[in-house]
């Protein structure tokens, strides 16, 4: 008898704790495709505009030493993933869009920069650290994050996205494959 | 005596939690300000302290409207 309760409560407590990870999960794609941004040109924007393609969103402060560092490479992925399905978003959580845009402007950075100040998205996902870098897959979902800018992290974050790039490859000539065959 | 003794510890204590707040790491903007590095100017730190406390921001040059709010 005592058994049997413990065995339910635990898969109680199992089930409990498997939605509230859903539901969190959920919560997550929900505001970061919902949520308003602004370009450093002023434009509105949501990340639902990118919807279709793997993401790579980052969040960085000019006040922010490893985000410097970071940002470069990050440039370089995006410049490098441009026209394949992939690319990198900055989000700037500086509460001064104009810092940002100098420091965009110094680095000469050519990736998508968006500013949202310290109390947007990033208050709403309770960032763990700056920086910090989620990986999105072509709906909006979170599929990877790397708390802070870890070089061995960060490589394993860029070889998720080939794999996927590659993946898609792979399952596009398929269908191409599969549709040349049926005709 | 002793009762108010344990008293006066409970609010001490409690009053001095209360002064411990956790900054989450994008609220750390002005904690990432070079003047708060332990390697900061010294000089620097010294006309911070004193702009501050005087209310005379740019009183000493540069920027400021001596409201010693910069």
């Amino acid at each position: 008898m005592k058994k049997s309760i413990a065995k339910r409560s635990l898969v109680a407590a199992i089930s409990v704790l498997a939605a509230t990870g859903v539901a969190q999960a959920d919560t997550r794609s929900d505001a970061l495709s919902t949520h308003k941004l602004t370009a450093l040109d002023g434009k509105a924007t949501t990340l639902a505009a990118y919807r279709g393609e793997i993401v790579v969103l980052n969040f960085w402060a000019s006040w922010c030493a490893p985000c410097r560092r970071e940002l470069p490479l990050l440039d370089q992925w995006s410049s490098a993933w441009t026209g394949r399905g992939a690319r990198v978003v900055a989000i700037s959580i500086d509460k001064d869009a104009h810092k940002a845009k100098t420091f965009v402007d110094e680095m000469n950075l050519k990736l998508p920069v968006l500013h949202d100040g310290p109390d947007g998205l990033a208050r709403t996902l309770d960032i763990p650290s700056v920086p910090y870098t989620l990986l999105l897959d072509r709906n909006g979902n979170v599929v990877g994050e790397v708390k802070g800018s870890t070089p061995s992290e960060i490589a394993a974050l860029e070889r998720k996205v080939e794999s996927m790039l590659a993946a898609r490859g792979v399952s596009t000539a398929q269908q191409a494959g599969m549709s040349g065959g049926s005709r | 005596m002793k009762r108010y003794a344990r008293w006066f510890w409970v609010i001490g204590v409690t009053q001095l939690l209360m002064g411990c707040a956790t900054v989450k790491p994008y609220e750390k903007e002005n904690l990432a300000d070079p003047i708060m590095t332990i390697s900061a100017d010294e000089a620097l730190r010294e006309l911070k302290w004193l702009e501050a406390r005087e209310g005379s921001t740019g009183g000493a040059g540069g920027a400021g409207g001596g409201c010693g709010c910069k």
